[in-house]
């Protein structure tokens, strides 16, 4: 056998990295960044008057202004750091719940196992937006409240998840020889279940965070989230369908709204193509 | 002066695109099966004749690229137009598949998959007369009651019935060539022999050719006539199957049969032929058997050997069995 | 079944009444809430002077009876506001259904057919920005373009804001005009749905068309399809009339699911559409903390959900011959 004297080290594209994959880790990093940053560089005062009032886009404001003369699309860059952090907030909270009530009702059974399934069953069976609007209207509008209420409306996904994982691994032999040697469920559950189960949630939570990025702006179009001057996108849009006939005022918060949803949904896409490869 | 084979197939070779390049499938095959004769091909997974029957039948992957001649009934029909192609499968040879229970569609009626092999090749027959026509064939495949069974779903139907349903489907139209993959391989054993004497019957009543797939020497000893053996992709030997299994040539063969348990020889131990055979993407320089060969020399390693007559066979060997024993080392 | 039922009017009680707002001050308004005679006859009059205990029973008890209070906003029963403004509703849902279903399974079918060519592509992205554009985005600007800009189709609503709406026969305005042989009103009632049924649909169209496209590759696989080449179908045949079907069936649980998502979408797209429907009273009664008309629109959406998943395993078990309907 003759071997190549130099060997090339040559970037082998690993298999979930398809070109979907790429395309929305870009539109998701972007916004990610602008999120982080938009205070060194922002154009204009998000909540300041600072033109005409509602003029259409031209060289000064590529967006516009909307009814109090403020730029659409400063308000519109600002906007992504609210909603990004409500959906990352959501649904770190709706994992940590949702995981922890799952990972004990599989772990325990019997009967805290049905209270918590059946209470998963019966949220999950009202159409999100109208649980996550009456918990809101219960609980007071407002950005907060919207955010508890999706958390309220999320967790059980992860709580069926993390249970199915956790009973596919409860029988796993090095899980039964762990209770056999008297581990306590705690330590059983920390050490021996939780980091073989936690790669379908991370990789679940990542494909939701586009869903509820959606729902929070629903909630704030409708009048339950975010209140003015907050530049937050629901509740731009909200402004623009008052203002129907200037259209730029909906344009840039639409568009932002797109765009990163598309790039989560791109993601998930592609990452569900590489879980199940008859898809693909 | 011989008539020409039924089917004849010369320097067959099957490329399937892979993620890491081309993979030779099938390399340089020439077989062929005379009018009302059988043929076992043997081989274990991957040896390369399931796809060797599906290039025969024009089924493969559009990807596959296929050349080399394939002649049934004295035509070409290796590159025939898919449509061309479609008139003949079904018509002149027909094929039935492994597992009966994937292999008929779940959300079809029997009798629908039965007089669709019927009308598909005869458009003037009627929805009825095809039905008339179906039930007579599930009776002459052994189905009891087939009136009511053409009216069933596949899951309705016992594994057994549901191959003998596959063969009905199969010689609907008479064809001239059938083709069974591995058709007892998923059945209990108790079932196993019936499916076989349902094949026997179709052939003989319809004086059809039957080449059957399978890796199980047994079933080829039952119903064969001819049988040849494959190996990664290549014919190994090839011959009339008394022969071949009474004095086997090629070290492969040998080691096939000596894995096949058999009553005569009491309570002796089976062997198994070492280690697995190779990937398509990994195959062995020279002969591809060698590395599991226990008689395989320096020229084995290098040299792929051709098929070459030995008695009335053709082995592909540079050591077979039964010629000069005194070569051998 | 049933305690799924029983759970969702639990939920909706529990949830209503964990307000932190006082609803008498949705109710009266703060100036009267000084006053303690009317704040008391407030307080006999909507049953909040009982315990709790008491208040869900009387409330269950008159669910039982198709009584689900009385609305704070409109001071009609919230059934009957409920029953009137179903049939827009329904009506949207239903023509958004068959335009997402139909476009999902027309791409979803295309996609696998010429799968990792340009169409396969343009089917994803196509899909993909369905579910992801905000239908109160994409509703409003297709509004703003078609009606205002080119001046194709009328603005919103149901119907010209100038036509008087017929008498109801089923309260679906499109079969309702039929009925009554009215083309130009069916002409009229069919333009204004288009839009917002569109846009309504598309937001389902990715997901039915990635499983419709998922499920034809899985299908086209099979030893059935190469069974089927096998006995002479052409291609065409093979696809539409072995595949199509096999690959449907999962299909008909998706398009099940995916009414959560019209749901969802109708809340919005009414309210972009001033469509006279359950969504935009839904949206009316968040707005103005109405809780017993948001209980009774969350009740009826969780029961509508609950009831499309019954007919969703109905259908299938009926679809499927493996599944025996019991």
């Amino acid at each position: 056998m003759t071997m190549p004297l130099t060997v090339r080290k040559r970037f082998v594209r690993p298999a979930w990295l398809a070109t979907p994959v790429i395309i929305g880790m870009v539109l998701v990093v972007a916004w990610i960044l602008i999120a982080l940053t938009i205070p060194l560089w922002s154009p204009y005062d998000p909540i300041a008057s600072v033109g005409r009032r509602l003029m259409a886009p031209d060289a000064a404001h590529w967006f516009g202004t909307d009814a109090l003369g403020r730029d659409v699309l400063t308000r519109t860059l600002w906007g992504s750091r609210f909603s990004l952090a409500i959906s990352v907030i959501v649904i770190v909270s709706a994992v940590l719940i949702g995981c922890t009530l799952g990972a004990v009702a599989g772990y325990a059974g019997g009967i805290v196992d049905s209270i918590v399934m059946r209470l998963a069953d019966i949220t999950l069976s009202f159409p999100p937006i109208l649980l996550a609007m009456a918990v809101t209207a219960s609980l007071g509008p407002g950005l907060q409240n919207a955010a508890v209420a999706i958390v309220v409306v999320w967790w059980p996904v992860y709580a069926r998840l993390m249970r199915a994982q956790v009973l596919s691994v409860k029988g796993k032999e090095h899980v039964e020889a762990a209770v056999a040697a008297g581990a306590p469920p705690l330590r059983v559950l920390t050490h021996h279940i939780l980091p073989l189960s936690w790669s379908p949630i991370l990789v679940n939570a990542t494909m939701d965070i586009g869903q509820v990025v959606l729902l929070a702006a629903s909630l704030s179009f409708i009048g339950l989230g975010a209140s003015p001057p907050t530049p937050e996108w629901g509740q731009m849009i909200s402004e623009g369908a008052n203002r129907f006939y200037n259209w730029w005022i909906a344009m840039g918060p639409g568009l932002a709204i797109l765009t990163i949803v598309l790039g989560f949904n791109f993601i998930g896409d592609g990452v569900r193509d590489w879980l199940d490869p008859r898809r693909a | 002066m011989m008539s020409e084979p039924l089917l004849q197939v010369s320097s067959l070779t099957v490329t399937l695109p892979g993620g890491a390049g081309p993979l030779h499938a099938i390399m340089d095959l020439n077989f062929s099966v005379r009018r009302g004769g059988t043929l076992g091909i043997v081989g274990e997974s991957g040896s390369g004749k399931s796809i060797t029957m599906l290039s025969v039948m024009g089924l493969l992957p559009r990807a596959a690229s296929v050349t080399g001649s394939v002649r049934l009934q004295g035509r070409e029909i290796l590159g025939l137009p898919n449509a061309e192609l479609a008139r003949l499968r079904g018509k002149s040879m027909a094929m039935i598949f492994q597992d009966p229970l994937t292999a008929m569609n779940p959300v079809l009626t029997v009798g629908v998959q039965v007089t669709e092999s019927l009308r598909l090749h005869d458009r003037s027959l009627s929805r009825r007369a095809a039905m008339d026509r179906a039930a007579e064939l599930l009776e002459t495949v052994s189905i009891p009651d087939p009136r009511r069974r053409l009216g069933q779903y596949p899951h309705e139907f016992s594994g057994g019935m549901r191959q003998r349903a596959m063969i009905a489907i199969a010689v609907a139209n008479s064809p001239a060539l059938l083709i069974a993959d591995e058709p007892t391989t998923a059945l209990d054993v108790t079932v196993q022999a019936q499916i076989l004497d349902v094949l026997q019957r179709m052939r003989e009543r319809l004086g059809l050719a039957l080449v059957i797939i399978t890796h199980d020497l047994g079933v080829v000893a039952g119903t064969a006539d001819r049988v040849a053996v494959m190996y990664s992709g290549r014919l190994v030997e090839e011959g009339d199957v008394t022969t071949v299994l009474a004095a086997p040539a090629h070290p492969y063969t040998v080691g096939l049969l000596a894995a096949v348990p058999r009553i005569d020889r009491g309570n002796t131990r089976l062997l198994s032929i070492n280690g697995s055979p190779p990937p398509l993407s990994n195959r062995p320089k020279g002969c591809a058997f060698h590395p599991r060969c226990s008689v395989a020399q320096d020229i084995c390693r290098s040299v792929t050997p051709s098929l070459q007559a030995v008695g009335s066979s053709q082995v592909a060997c540079h050591f077979p069995y039964g010629a000069a024993e005194a070569s051998r080392p | 079944m049933p305690f799924l039922v029983l759970g969702i009017v639990t939920a909706a009680f529990v949830i209503s009444h964990s307000t932190q707002g006082d609803p008498l001050v949705s109710i009266l308004g703060d100036r009267q809430m000084d006053n303690p005679e009317i704040v008391a006859a407030a307080k006999a009059r909507w049953g909040l002077d009982r315990s709790l205990t008491e208040q869900y029973f009387i409330y269950v008890g008159n669910l039982l009876t198709g009584d689900l209070g009385t609305s704070i906003r409109t001071k009609q029963p919230v059934s009957q506001d409920i029953l009137t403004r179903l049939p827009a509703t329904l009506e949207l849902v239903c023509a958004a259904m068959l335009i997402g279903s139909g476009m999902g399974i027309v791409l979803g079918v295309l996609a696998a057919r010429f799968r990792d060519r340009a169409f396969d592509h343009f089917s994803r992205l196509f899909a993909l920005v369905g579910s992801s554009v905000p239908v109160f985005w994409s509703g409003l600007i297709l509004l703003f373009v078609l009606s205002v800009k080119l001046n194709w189709i009328d603005g919103p609503g149901r119907l010209d804001s100038r036509t008087i709406p017929p008498e109801s026969i089923t309260g679906f305005l499109t079969i309702d005009s039929l009925l009554r042989s009215d083309l130009a009103m069916f002409g009229e009632a069919l333009q204004h749905l288009a839009l917002p049924a569109f846009v309504l649909g598309w937001a389902v169209t990715g997901i039915i068309s990635r499983l419709v496209r998922a499920s034809m590759l899985d299908v086209l696989s099979q030893d059935y399809i190469l069974a089927a080449r096998a006995r002479g179908a052409r291609e065409g045949r093979v696809f539409f009339h072995h595949a199509l079907r096999n690959a449907l069936i999962p299909t008909l649980t998706i398009i099940g699911f995916s009414f959560a998502y019209l749901i969802t979408g109708a809340v919005l797209t009414e309210t972009i559409f001033s469509w006279p429907g359950i969504g935009s009273y839904a949206v009316d009664a968040a707005r103005n903390l109405d809780y017993p008309a948001i209980m009774g629109v969350t009740i009826v959406g969780g029961l509508a959900f609950l009831f499309t998943n019954l007919v969703t395993d109905v259908v299938y078990a009926v679809a499927d011959p493996r599944i025996s309907v019991q």
